[in-house]
């Protein structure tokens, strides 16, 4: 038999008052109910455990336990009792029963027991194989197998979405931001006891997902503490790369591992499970060879009337950069400076700050991009004012 | 005896009359006993649309028929028969409509107790937001009867003063109306998992009730344990532990702590110490039914079917007007199933042991004999 946890006996309380009909019948009736709170009958959940009814679900990174139960419903004593159980999945077969010796004899009607705990980490179908073999009274070495098949379903469905912060002006890392997708999709509430993300060694992180006031620290899920089936919740967690890595490419630049999750929850009386998702990976964002960032720019600027601002350029190839800029006015955005000029070398991993001076002669908010040519490198930058840059780059 | 009662119309019903059939629980017997005093007064079987007559007497009649209804969980009958009441509001059903029995009187004819009870009744039937809304409705009007009373006018807010006494009868009784409405509020959000506003909602009957304020700070420690939120429940059952220490020792208020710290530790899975923790509530209160059937189930958890067993088998013989119940038989016949497969004999023994006490609405479901 599963061994899910015990539930909570629950009662319908019907009452009437002292001057109706049934005048104290239903009180009395309901403080002689076992079941009932004493002093607070009409509080529905009682104190009453009952046993599981029926198998249930079983999700996966939950813990399955069993009694096993070997009865002898026969008349004679039974010798040499050995019980084997054990959990076959579609990849593996793995030993459960404590013991391995056997037990010298069984009388009737008596029995030998065994609870068995086995934390499930495969979907799909998995089959409880019970093996007894035994010698009866009269020397015969007899021998069955019981089989209980039950299906393992998945619990949660995890998706997640990574954010890059270009916002940090002033350093050269960059902060990912990782918001995870949490969806209950078991048929009862789940209480999420823990959620964080393990980073690999490349990161720092930092979870988000509490509010610390007067010492306190509060969930930002305020109340609700727990997952209904069917809801989701996201977390997030902001993830800084170790000052190690980040200087040694410049820029992380391909596929990153950046972590896993692991998840921990809780049901019904502290029923547990745990997951831990693969490791996440991400793509980092394309800056092909070459990166350009704006440092230093003015919130808002008057019109026709020339600003500073402060580029970056930093070298992300392999190879040594000779860097010529050529400015390309707009429409609306015009450059002061003398174009054509060369930049110097610029080795690989290193960077350059670049003072410019800009002004507009249109008003609002300028947003430009231009797509990128085979010789021309162009980049997308800032918040508040595009402008593009086009230079040429001379490779060794 | 009855039945020569019921031929007699019009006869005032006084609570002897049914009561006999209702404390043995032969409540169908007693439905039907309704069902024939009704029709002695003029109501009842096929006569739904027909001009009406309510006495007071007549509504008590209807009040125990539907509450003994919804006791055998005949939900749908109940609900057919509440129907032509209507919201319980209609003319018919004031004192006014009738000068000439109840001359000078006024107000409502109805008893608070079938309100109540036509306004639980929908979460029955799966449609738990009509109960709700019927709930949160009565609770207005106590709430607006408890105001009134509190600014000196008489409950309906007229200018009639009432002697001290009087008045503060009414409002211990309408107070005491509040908060069963209350309860009965909270108890549909949790069968509807609304468990954030059912916390509330039990949190909120403590300031009417101080005296259920253990029983209810326990309670709510169980919805967070049925949720899985281990740690909240401990600090509701901390809070539990400070007020009972501030109290001084009350006996039930010294199980009811122990009985939380078994719980907790069944949340973390420590069989052990919550049978040792079930075993201490006996040592004060040996006859505690709920303690002795849930360290049954610890022992049952801790791989001693035998002796779970034993000890089940051996309070239902020795109280079975106590342990008779269904929770502890849905225990039992539960161990029978997994101790053997010759189980039905030892579940028709039970059925029997139930037969000769338990009237007939037993609901006999619990010893799965089919």
């Amino acid at each position: 038999m599963r061994l899910t946890k015990p539930t909570l006996f629950t009662n319908l309380p019907v009452t009437c008052e002292g001057r109706d009909l049934p005048g104290d019948l239903f009180a009395q009736l309901m403080r002689e109910d076992p079941s009932t709170i004493k002093g607070a009958e009409t509080l529905m959940l009682g104190e009453m455990l009952t046993l599981p009814q029926n198998f249930g679900n079983i999700f996966l990174g939950e813990t399955f336990s069993s009694y096993i139960s070997v009865h002898n419903d026969s008349n004679q004593v039974v010798k040499d009792i050995l019980v084997k159980a054990d959990l076959q999945t579609s990849s593996q077969r793995l030993n459960l029963s404590a013991s391995n010796t056997a037990v010298a004899e069984l009388k009737p009607e008596c029995c030998i027991d065994d609870v068995i705990h086995h934390e499930v980490k495969e979907i799909g179908t998995h089959i409880l194989v019970c093996a007894v073999s035994y010698t009866s009274q009269f020397g015969e070495k007899l021998y069955f197998r019981k089989f209980f098949k039950f299906q393992v379903l998945k619990p949660l469905d995890v998706k997640t979405k990574f954010y890059n912060a270009e916002s940090d002006l002033s350093s050269v890392t960059d902060e990912v931001f990782l918001e995870a997708q949490i969806q209950n999709i078991t048929t009862s509430p789940m209480f999420m006891e823990k959620v964080s993300l393990e980073p690999s060694m490349m990161y720092n992180v930092t979870e988000l997902n509490s509010v610390t006031s007067r010492d306190q620290g509060e969930s930002t899920f305020g109340k609700m503490s727990y997952l209904q089936p069917m809801d989701t919740r996201q977390y997030l967690y902001c993830l800084k790369p170790k000052t190690e890595y980040a200087e040694k490419a410049g820029v992380i630049k391909g596929v990153t591992v950046i972590g896993k999750l692991d998840i921990v929850w809780k049901t019904n009386l502290g029923e547990r499970g745990r997951l831990q998702t693969s490791q996440l990976q991400r793509m980092a964002p394309g800056y092909g060879d070459i990166r350009l960032s704006l440092e230093v720019i003015p919130d808002t600027v008057n019109l026709e009337e020339p600003f500073d601002i402060v580029c970056k350029i930093t070298n992300c190839s392999e190879r040594t950069m000779d860097l010529v800029m050529e400015m390309c006015n707009m429409r609306s955005i015009h450059w002061c400076g003398i174009s054509g000029r060369q930049l110097g070398k610029l080795t690989p991993g290193a960077s350059l700050l670049l003072p410019l001076t800009v002004f507009s002669s249109e008003q609002g908010l300028q947003v430009r991009s231009r797509p990128s040519e085979a010789t021309f490198y162009s980049c997308f930058i800032g918040y508040l004012m595009f402008s593009v840059i086009c230079f040429r780059a001379f490779l060794d | 005896m009855t039945h020569n009662k019921a031929s007699r119309c019009g006869v005032p019903l006084t609570c002897c009359d049914s009561s006999p059939l209702q404390s043995s629980k032969n409540w169908r017997a007693a439905v039907d006993l309704t069902g024939r005093l009704l029709t002695a007064h003029g109501q009842g079987y096929g006569k739904a649309g027909q001009p009406t007559s309510h006495t007071t007497d007549s509504l008590q009649l209807w009040f125990v028929r539907l509450s003994l209804l919804t006791k055998l969980n005949l939900f749908q009958n109940a609900e057919l028969e509440c129907e032509p009441f209507g919201n319980l509001d209609q003319p018919d059903l004031y004192y006014e409509y009738y000068p000439t029995v109840y001359p000078g009187r006024r107000g409502s004819m109805v008893p608070f107790s079938m309100r109540l009870l036509h306004a639980e009744l929908p979460q029955y039937l799966g449609k738990p937001q009509e109960a709700l809304d019927r709930l949160y409705n009565l609770k207005t009007i106590c709430l607006a009867i408890l105001e009134n009373l509190e600014k000196g006018l008489a409950e309906d807010g007229s200018m009639i003063t009432l002697a001290q006494e009087n008045r503060q009868a009414s409002l211990t009784l309408w107070r005491s109306r509040l908060s069963r409405v209350m309860y009965s509020m909270a108890n549909c959000l949790l069968l509807m998992k609304d468990y954030v506003l059912a916390v509330e909602t039990y949190h909120s009957i403590i300031q009417y009730e101080p005296q259920q304020r253990v029983q209810l700070l326990s309670g709510i420690g169980r919805i967070f344990l049925q949720i899985g939120d281990v740690k909240t429940a401990e600090r509701y059952f901390q809070d539990v532990e400070k007020a009972y220490q501030m109290k001084g020792s009350n006996f039930s208020h010294a199980t009811c702590v122990l009985m939380n710290r078994a719980f907790v530790y069944l949340s973390q899975n420590n069989y052990a110490d919550a049978h040792a923790t079930f075993l201490e509530v006996l040592k004060i209160d040996p006859k505690n039914p709920v303690a002795n059937n849930n360290a049954a189930v610890c022992l049952l958890y801790l791989g001693r079917l035998k002796e779970s067993l034993g000890q089940l088998e051996g309070l239902v013989q020795q109280d079975p007007a106590l342990y008779l119940h269904e929770s502890v038989l849905f225990n039992l016949t539960t161990m029978y199933e997994l101790e053997s497969s010759r189980s039905t004999q030892k579940k028709q023994a039970l059925l029997d042991a139930v037969a000769c006490r338990e009237g007939d609405s037993f609901n006999t479901q619990c010893l799965k004999l089919v």
